[in-house]
């Protein structure tokens, strides 16, 4: 079965984060899988630069004319498309950055630059493993399912729901702005399980309630204006679709 | 009876660390108190109401490894195949779990009477027939101490389900604060041992005094269906995190765990569950029962009442307050259940 690792626009933190959380399994992965294309580790010389493969996996928001060449190309090559990482599933930081800033266009002749845009706003995208960086564990439960003609599972889950499983106390009774209640769950709390409120930055939840949150911080005399920038910093073009509702 | 200092009531648990217990008791740990192995660098607390888990957790551990099982994965010029059970069919021969049932005896040290009350729940859950293997094994030769509870909180209602006395059989010890020391009774031979006394001892119960009481109506589910709780649940995230920290929440999920290292070597586990979940009631074609908070709410409030009281003639609800005084949104219950009265 054939593999291949592209990147957009991105700190290229989520194929990093493969590479290095992955451990002994990446040896697995090679050894498994015929992978013609890993940003970073192989990149064919001469020939096609997207080469055809069954799943491509592919990090970064589009943000150049480049990039969305490049993504139409990669999706016309390969039968599975899965984006990795937020960048990949909501647009990220940029998402709302490159909205708030005055895009100028002459930065370098080639290269046009655009408001930042999620994988799924170019192309159809099959499935989104999200997470700032992606999570390696998810990365190779889905792998190992689409292997099967599984579908990979998307988390159902809030991170409150973990960061309970994780026996922490809320943030929420200290008075600290966390976004727990409403953001996606599966990397088992990692940021209040250390103290540090959660930014949601695997994008909301399946079944996020956004009033009812609001709701929540007034109760506990905390300002929904305060919780807007967080929502938007991670959330892109997601919470863009919550607030809407 | 023995009146115990401080210092000897930590030799008590030394002494069941001796006899090869893996004792468990409440600690505090960033802010809240918890209960957790009492190692030597857990300081045991007995000033406390409420803990954010509870024996659950170490009966019924999250993320417990049922058994191990060589898959047939084969490196085809597909790529990888794991063959699983439930895609291929019936189990293919070469399909050999391995089960190692849980070794070690737990001995909870200071819990109080409404956690005394959810092992007596989970108990008539996963020791009902057919008994749940790896929960019997885990709680063959259970010790308790139980910590006697003077004064509940705001969200404490124990009383009102019947849950403020420990049920027969279930003390070895029951400990309660007297000054600075601990008045110490024996409840069971073992019990008696510890302490190195002879016989067992009745005492009378210390009732926490409730800062509320209620009077619930939902012993059957009609009374739960008439209800509407839009109101209550206005503020309801749908985290989940109330069957988190309920001492009687059981649910699981089963998931097969491998690794890209040796795809034939899988790991089948049982993790949590959640009926606030959305796939706790989602079916093949996406199909989900229970959609909307409501609907989730009115179940577990179903569950925790009629449901239990049908199944097992006691509440499933031990009036802990945990989903409560844990949910970020402070859902409460009672006044949706019932009335205040006291
Ligand atoms: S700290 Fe955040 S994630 Fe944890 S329970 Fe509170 S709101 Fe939820
Ligand atoms: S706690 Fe929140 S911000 Fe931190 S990794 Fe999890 S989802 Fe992301
Ligand atoms: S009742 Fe509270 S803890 Fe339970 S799902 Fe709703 S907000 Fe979360
Ligand atoms: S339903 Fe709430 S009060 Fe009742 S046992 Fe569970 S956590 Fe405790
Ligand atoms: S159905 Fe819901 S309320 Fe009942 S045990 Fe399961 S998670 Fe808890």
């Amino acid at each position: 079965m054939k593999l291949a690792f592209y990147s957009l626009t991105s700190c290229e933190g989520c194929l990093t984060t493969l590479i290095t959380k992955l451990g002994p399994d990446i040896e697995g992965l090679w050894n498994n899988f015929d992978i013609d294309y890993f940003k970073l580790v192989r990149e064919p010389v001469g020939g096609s630069k997207f080469p055809k493969a069954d799943i491509a996996f592919v990090e970064g928001a589009v943000v150049t004319n480049l990039d969305r060449e490049h993504l139409l190309e990669i999706r016309k090559n390969s039968r599975f498309v899965v984006a990795i990482g937020t960048c990949a599933s909501s647009g990220n930081i940029a998402y709302i950055a490159s909205r708030n800033v005055k895009l100028g266009k002459k930065a370098l002749s080639v290269l046009e630059v655009h408001e930042a845009e999620p994988l799924s706003s170019v192309i159809a995208v099959d499935f989104e493993l999200n997470g700032c960086p992606v999570n390696a564990d998810e990365f190779i439960d889905a792998l190992l399912r689409l292997v099967n003609g599984l579908e990979p599972i998307q988390p159902d889950f809030s991170v409150c729901y973990q960061c309970k499983l994780a026996g922490n106390a809320c943030l929420l009774d200290r008075g600290q702005l966390c976004l727990g209640p409403i953001a996606m769950g599966g990397c088992d709390a990692a940021c209040t399980s250390v103290g540090s409120p959660c930014f949601g930055c695997r994008g909301p939840y399946v079944d996020a309630d956004l009033k009812a949150y609001f709701r929540t911080l007034e109760k506990k005399g905390m300002k929904i204006e305060d919780a807007k920038p967080l929502l938007q910093m991670f959330m892109g073009k997601k919470i863009k679709e919550v607030l809407k509702e | 009876m023995a009146k115990l200092s401080w210092h000897e009531i930590l030799g008590l648990i030394t002494e069941l660390q001796k006899r090869g217990f893996d004792v468990v008791g409440p600690s505090s740990e960033g802010g809240v108190v918890k209960l957790l192995p009492l190692e030597e660098n857990t300081k045991l607390e007995t000033n406390y109401v409420r803990t954010l888990n509870s024996p659950k957790d170490f009966l019924l551990p999250n993320k417990e490894r049922l058994f191990r099982y060589k898959s047939t994965a084969t490196v085809t010029s597909y790529g990888l195949k794991i063959r699983f059970p439930t895609v291929e069919g019936p189990c293919p021969i070469t399909i050999v779990p391995e089960y190692s049932p849980p070794r070690g005896r737990i001995a909870f040290f200071g819990i109080h009477p409404c956690m005394v009350n959810s092992i007596r729940y989970l108990d008539k859950v996963m020791l009902s027939d057919p008994a749940d293997p790896y929960y019997k094994a885990r709680r063959e030769g259970l010790f308790i101490a139980v910590l006697e509870c003077d004064e509940g909180d705001e969200y404490c209602f124990c009383k009102s389900v019947g849950c403020e006395k420990v049920p027969n059989g279930y003390a070895d010890l029951s400990i309660k604060k007297e000054g600075d020391g601990f008045v110490v009774t024996p409840r069971s031979p073992t019990g008696s041992s510890l302490l190195m006394e002879e016989g067992v001892e009745q005492i009378e119960e210390t009732i926490p005094k409730m800062k509320e009481e209620y009077l619930f109506d939902a012993k059957d589910e009609k009374s739960i269906d008439l209800k509407d709780p839009a109101n209550l649940l206005e503020d309801c995230t749908i985290c989940s995190s109330c069957t988190v920290v309920c001492p009687t929440c059981y649910c699981s999920d089963i998931q097969d765990r491998f690794s890209l290292m040796d795809p034939s070597n899988v790991e089948r586990i049982r993790t949590r569950m959640s009926c606030q979940r959305k796939s706790y009631s989602s079916i093949a074609g996406g199909v989900t029962f229970l959609r909307t908070k409501n609907e989730r709410f009115k179940w577990r409030m179903k569950h925790k009442f009629p449901f239990s009281e049908r199944m097992y003639g006691i509440s499933g609800c031990v009036g802990c307050g945990n989903c409560i005084a844990f949910c970020p949104s402070r859902i409460d219950f009672r006044t949706f259940l019932g009335r205040r009265v006291a």
